[in-house]
């Protein structure tokens, strides 16, 4: 039973998700092989919200700015013509030294907002997010030159919104291929997602976990026992932001085209209901709510238009209903975290 | 709070808009349209923004979830247009149906915030967001009659924009307009954004208005003085719901469109950043805010539109106005939460 009141969430919507698997009709290989795809493309930036979970901050929405680092070295890349495994080292390198520059800056700006860090984050990713656009849809042509045209639009100012990333993708494909339901996989995300999921639980457990777990706890009596509290967070940020860079090359190079203008969007929503629908809360996260939310979320995500069309004739019901998921699942956790904040404290005070 | 202390966002706005008007009057622009566009834009979204000011000042946060109200609107335009009721019935029938959904939903989100108090912005946003696809299910299956207002293929399901020009597009614009040389001056549309104006104005000055700035200033200690917090806080919240209901209607017949599906789902920014460019702090914030803020949000927008297409650019103006929504909202939280720091401090 109290297994049952703990794990509302991911119950209910594993049900949801046996409903609609039941109802699109689909063959499970095409399901495993769609839910690998978004696996594959998602699990990093889900799991770059753990950190700034536990060092108290909430969901961290700014992971947009992980994913524009990303999309920035991918389209230099493009511009200086790399390929082979220099563009995969350059993508690499570029995106995590920009993940560190303006996760450093976002940070700063989430010290500074005690108590609101969600909300900022979503303004923060909102306004980095049109500032890139700004960057590369007037500046470039304008301002900067790049030294290969092809990626400008006709006009000469402004990047083109689909470029197409090939070298990229090939690097990926030529590593370790194998086939699911008639398509060609690589194995080299997978083995990205393993390193940096070991890297996480590597980080749990040394130093800066407990430390970060310990401000997230009780950020006052944490600083009073001499723990720089600001530094803490300010990592964690930044290691959020590189994991999300780091899932944006994944996607971009899994999917062979980088939407430049609107590659980045949508991201962290989606991450963060994924986390929650897994069943962590505002305050807690861990490592299998990420892998069992990003399943279960993604497997909605795939079958529900499906189901909606077979029962009321109608695709966008089921595109409505995993929007109006993808939203509300975040409204729940937190009335269900003040919840459980205020039964903690009404213990606190019988004992 | 002085109303005429210079506050950073109102500063850098206005030098933002002078530097747009130097820019425009060297690009040659016609400023006898662009009068005309601002008096009317100021009106359309001026009710959108009152609509924050009790929320605010009963200390619920600035309204976040305001596709709620508007979704409330929304529905009162499409029950008047069902039974094809056209001119000032129809405004008027929108109005009050708008108004009457709104008082419902917004005692359901007031249920909602007051068990999430200090949380009401990030809830807000996230219920707000939440309350569009619900509403989208249901504009797909909501029995209308009327054909013009669905999917000219299949039958079900309303259709994203419908034109309100036969029905009462425009219809407070036209009204009691005075020409003044080639400036036409909408007196009837300035004379019901006033009018609400002067009633939230009335309203602060009332038994009611003068507890609300008490409990936002501390609830704690209004509730000690015996006052029943959470009515007030559920008055405000209902209060926000109908004028952003009457926004939305008002915003619809200027606009001509009846914009359903995603239409509300990016206007609370705008309308929030309007008010911070007022002057207005988190727990205060007064009619003037709104006016002036949303004088100068609108205006500098209209000035960008010309301005970027002079310069071929044509997309900078969406998104200089994107980066002025946010970054002014970003202000707001980052450098308008001294004193709420403080308080956790003492703690």
């Amino acid at each position: 039973m109290k297994f049952l009141k703990n794990n509302l969430v991911p119950i209910a919507v594993f049900l949801l998700c046996l409903l609609s698997f039941h109802y699109a009709g689909v063959s499970l290989s095409y399901l495993s092989s769609e839910v690998y795809t978004r696996f594959i493309r998602n699990t990093l930036f889900v799991l770059a919200l753990i950190l700034p979970v536990t060092c108290g901050m909430g969901i961290n929405f700014a992971i947009v700015v992980g994913a524009i680092c990303a999309q920035t070295a991918i389209v230099l890349a493009m511009d200086l013509n790399l390929s082979g495994l220099p563009i995969l080292l350059f993508v690499v390198g570029v995106s995590i030294a920009l993940s560190v520059l303006f996760g450093t800056l976002v940070a700063m700006l989430l010290n500074r907002a005690r108590g609101t860090e969600m909300i900022v984050s979503i303004m923060i990713g909102q306004l980095s997010s049109v500032l890139y656009q700004f960057v590369f849809m007037v500046g470039y042509g304008t301002i900067f030159h790049p030294a290969n045209e092809a990626i400008l639009l006709d006009t000469g100012v402004g990047v083109r919104n689909m470029l197409d990333v090939a070298p990229l993708k090939q690097v990926f494909t030529s590593v370790l291929p194998f086939t699911l339901d008639g398509k060609v996989y690589s194995l080299l995300p997978l083995l990205i997602i393993g390193t940096f999921t070991l890297i996480l639980i590597y980080l749990q457990k040394s130093k800066l976990g407990v430390l970060a777990k310990a401000v997230g706890s009780d950020l006052h009596n944490a600083n009073l026992l001499g723990v720089n509290s600001n530094r803490i967070r300010t990592i964690c940020i930044v290691i959020s932001t590189i994991f999300a860079a780091m899932s944006q090359i994944i996607t971009v190079s899994d999917f062979g085209t980088a939407m430049v203008y609107t590659g980045h969007l949508g991201i962290e929503t989606y991450a963060a209901a994924a986390i929650l629908v897994g069943g962590a809360t505002i305050r807690e996260a861990k490592l299998r709510n990420c892998f069992l939310g990003v399943v279960l979320f993604h497997t909605l995500f795939i079958t529900s238009p499906m189901a909606g069309q077979n029962l009321f004739n109608n695709p966008s019901v089921g595109e409505y209903f995993r929007s109006f998921l993808a939203y509300g699942v975040i409204v729940i956790a937190i009335i269900m975290n003040l919840k459980k904040e205020k039964d903690l404290k009404l213990q606190n005070f019988k004992a | 709070m002085k109303l005429h202390a210079i506050n950073p966002p109102r500063f850098i706005m206005s030098l933002y808009m002078l530097v747009l008007l130097i820019l425009a009057v060297l690009v040659d622009i016609s400023f006898v349209s662009l009068i005309n566009d601002a008096l009317i834009k100021w009106a359309m979204n001026g009710i959108l923004v009152l609509s924050l000011i009790p929320m605010m000042n009963v200390g619920a946060g600035r309204n976040f979830g305001m596709s709620i109200g508007l979704s409330a609107g929304l529905l009162g335009m499409v029950f008047a247009l069902n039974y094809k009721m056209t001119g000032w019935l129809g405004f008027s029938v929108s109005l009050l149906v708008g108004a009457a959904i709104a008082v419902l939903f917004g005692f359901g989100y007031s249920r909602i915030l007051n068990r999430l108090k200090l949380n009401e912005e990030i809830v807000g946003t996230f219920a707000g967001y939440s309350f569009i696809p619900i509403m989208n299910i249901f504009y797909t299956f909501v029995p209308v009659t009327n054909r013009q207002m669905l999917y000219p293929i299949g039958g079900q399901g309303l259709r994203p924009r419908v034109n309100l020009d036969i029905y009462f597009g425009g219809i407070l614009d036209r009204l009691w307009q005075i020409k003044v040389g080639e400036i036409v001056i909408p007196v009837g549309l300035l004379l019901f954004f006033f009018v609400i104006a002067a009633l939230l104005w009335l309203f602060s000055k009332t038994r009611t208005g003068i507890i609300f700035s008490a409990i936002a200033e501390n609830e704690r200690f209004s509730s000690l003085a015996g006052l029943r917090v959470n009515r007030y806080r559920t008055i405000g919240i209902i209060l926000s719901m109908v004028l952003a209901a009457v926004g939305v209607v008002v915003y619809s017949q200027s606009y001509g469109f009846l914009h359903l599906y995603d239409g509300p789902f990016m206007m609370s920014f705008p309308a929030i950043s309007a008010i911070v460019i007022g002057g207005a702090s988190q727990k205060k914030a007064a009619v003037a805010n709104a006016l002036i803020g949303t004088f100068l949000y609108q205006t500098t927008y209209l000035l960008s539109i010309p301005v970027a297409n002079a310069l071929l650019l044509p997309e900078m103006a969406e998104i200089l106005r994107t980066i002025v929504t946010s970054g002014i909202i970003l202000y707001a939280f980052i450098f308008q939460r001294k004193d709420a720091g403080n308080e956790v401090l003492k703690k």
